[in-house]
């Protein structure tokens, strides 16, 4: 077993933005690609929530820490989460639709896992990752639901 | 991982703010500015001549006459623009800290952080623990009552690891009682204070009421003897710290002097080790270790001596050292080549005093800033509570541990092994040691199972014995440090 990561709470934010920016850049590019006027609309929507969740990170990421609790960050796999993430944006075998369940479902375990572990840094952070994962289940069920028949 | 990049690569020569302008120092006396990561001259400091400083008191009591008399919610009013205008800057002071003092840049935005805290609380007692109280009919028709008001200007003296923050610790309190200030930020570090006066300056405080000078002893001198400065808050060493204590008291001036220390962490048994050990490295590591609320010494009690020691060390040698400005880096390099080099020296007593050391860090190098101060995590076991290194402030990343067969041991030795009094941790899952421990240790700020006991601003930063000379503490306690009280007995 690989040894475990060890992270700053900057390191991990920008970890978390980076994958956001990935998330973005992918709707982005999945939003160009249908011609289904409503799917275009719905992944620009969440292309533009992906871009504002990365400046409430920063800030949050600047703003908020409690300066006597800054322990080490253990317990996360943040880079087996971007190679996946990578993975699936990659993968030729699925559709928009099918990638983006997927995509939420790596996101949502990410800020489950990441909020708790920054709670004790930063309150503010760990309340903005909760809220996050809870947007990302609502995106999932989304697509889920388109995934089973037409939008 | 992103390295962030730094505000300014060089700050040029520093100047003075006196009644509202930037002025350049006349003296010929200078020192470098370095940044500890690279071993770069990032600016140039004046110690300020004898005349300047003398200049800026001159302004901060003539700007007193006119700040007292403001309505509070006027003074608050630019207090809490202060705040506005410091959420607006907070990336830049953060990373002017790191880049300066080379603390990780989680530790600058935290700091950072608990400088806008200062400020909010500012704004706050000026509403309430500012106000006097009454007491009608004391006797047959007299009334009493007692009114606070600001004493005038006052001197702020600085550290070189808190660089902004522990100048705030006072400042806002000052300004928003009424009082004016004259501040001189460490002249080791002395860019995070300049760029908060920058902040100040466009907050609109009127002219004279915060001026800045920058040097050392001398100038720390100058301010105390001024006669119109009334008192003197201090921040730094323990031998300063009573130096400036004492001549206060020679001039019949107020003095609030936070001092060093040497804080014992007391890891019980019963400790949930897991949670325990993350919040030893911040305690201990954070700050790289220069900071008056670090762990020095660890107390293993019982037969949790050799499980601590080993986790212990494993996870400080897992340590990222580095540049602070990079978010990967987990401790920073120490803030000068001397501050390196007596960390150093102590390692070197340890080891001469029979200590035997586990983790050695002397070596510790970054590939990436081959000539920054860099010391790795250093821990010794098998201390001896007479031993320098578990006596002396190191003030830096060296750990201490101390074995101890039970909790009254443990106390014992934090009572009478040390004559600081800062603050002392313990780790436990039992109530009853909890409360033995914070009534039975002679610090003034103590950890239950939190390993950097650091007092939020709307609490004093408490401190005992040779960690603080005076009454009142910093942050929350100051607001009657800044004020004097007059009371009136009245029959109409």
């Amino acid at each position: 077993m690989a040894e475990a990561e060890r992270y700053t709470f900057a390191a991990l934010i920008s970890f978390l933005m980076q994958c956001e920016n990935k998330l973005k850049e992918f709707y982005e590019a999945a939003a160009q690609k249908t011609d289904q006027t409503k799917l275009k609309s719905l992944f620009h929507t969440f292309s533009e929530q992906n871009l504002e969740h990365k400046g409430k990170m920063e800030k949050a990421r600047r703003e908020t820490l409690v300066e006597m609790a800054l322990e080490p960050i253990t317990g996360l796999r943040l880079n087996d989460c971007v190679a996946q993430i990578d993975a699936i944006i990659k993968n030729d075998n699925m559709n928009s639709v099918e990638k983006a369940v997927i995509l939420e479902k790596v996101m949502q375990k990410l800020y489950s896992e990441a909020s708790s572990k920054v709670m004790n840094a930063s309150a503010d952070t760990g309340e903005l990752l909760s809220r996050l994962f809870q947007e990302s289940v609502d995106r999932r069920l989304m697509m889920e639901s388109i995934a089973r028949g037409p939008l | 991982m992103t390295v962030l990049s730094e505000i300014q690569s060089n700050y040029g020569r520093l100047k003075l703010f006196i009644n509202g302008k930037w002025v350049s120092s006349e003296s010929t006396h200078v020192q470098a500015v370095m940044n500890p990561a690279k071993d770069e001259v990032i600016a140039e400091v004046p110690f300020a001549l004898k005349e300047e400083v003398y200049g800026a008191v001159e302004a901060a009591q003539n700007a007193f006459e006119k700040w007292r008399e403001l309505p509070v919610t006027t003074r608050v009013g630019y207090v809490y623009k202060l705040k506005q205008k410091f959420d607006e800057h907070f990336e830049e002071v953060s990373r002017i800290t790191s880049q300066n003092h080379g603390k990780i840049i989680d530790e600058s935005r935290g700091e950072s952080r608990r400088l806008v805290e200062n400020i909010e609380t500012a704004c706050a007692v000026a509403y309430t623990l500012a106000k006097g109280e009454q007491l009608d009919q004391i006797a047959t028709g007299i009334d009493e009552t007692m009114v606070k008001e600001p004493l005038g200007a006052f001197a702020v003296i600085g550290p070189f690891n808190f660089p902004a923050l522990a100048l705030f610790w006072f400042m806002p309190i000052a300004l928003a009682v009424g009082c004016t200030l004259v501040v001189k930020p460490s002249e080791i570090t002395p860019l995070p204070l300049q760029w908060c006066i920058k902040i100040i300056e466009e907050a609109d405080i009127p002219s004279g009421v915060v001026n800045l000078v920058h040097g050392s002893k001398e100038v720390n001198e100058a301010l105390i003897a001024h006669p119109e400065i009334k008192g003197v808050c201090f921040v730094g060493s323990t031998p300063v710290a009573k130096s400036i204590y004492k001549q206060a008291s020679e001039y019949g001036k107020r003095a609030l002097c936070q001092a060093g220390a040497k804080n014992f962490v007391v890891v019980m048994p019963d400790a949930n080790l897991d949670r325990t050990i993350p919040a030893l490295m911040a305690s201990f590591f954070g700050n790289t270790g220069q900071r008056c609320l670090s762990g020095a010494n660890l107390v293993a009690v019982s037969d949790v001596h050799e499980q601590l020691k080993t986790k212990f060390a494993e996870a400080a040698s897992k340590m990222r050292l580095g540049y602070g400005l990079d978010e990967a880096t987990e401790m920073g390099p120490l803030v000068s080549k001397k501050a390196k080099e007596r960390v150093l020296s102590y390692v070197e007593k340890g080891i001469d005093e029979g200590a035997k050391l586990i983790l050695d860090g002397r070596n510790a190098r970054v590939p990436e800033y081959p000539n920054g101060y860099f010391v790795g995590a250093t821990i010794f076991d098998d201390v001896q509570p007479d031993m320098t290194i578990a006596k002396d402030e190191i003030f830096g990343p060296v750990a201490s541990i101390i074995k101890a067969k039970n909790l009254d041991e443990a106390i014992e030795t934090i009572n009478e092994k040390t004559s600081y009094g800062n603050a002392a941790c313990i780790f436990t899952s039992s109530g009853k040691h909890a409360r033995e421990f914070r009534r039975g240790v002679q610090a003034g700020n103590i950890g239950i199972n939190v390993g950097v006991a650091a007092p939020m601003g709307f609490f004093p930063f408490a401190g005992r014995r040779e960690s603080f000379f005076g009454v009142l503490h910093g942050q929350i306690d100051c607001v009657d440090f800044f004020m004097d009280k007059k009371v009136i007995v009245s029959r109409w």
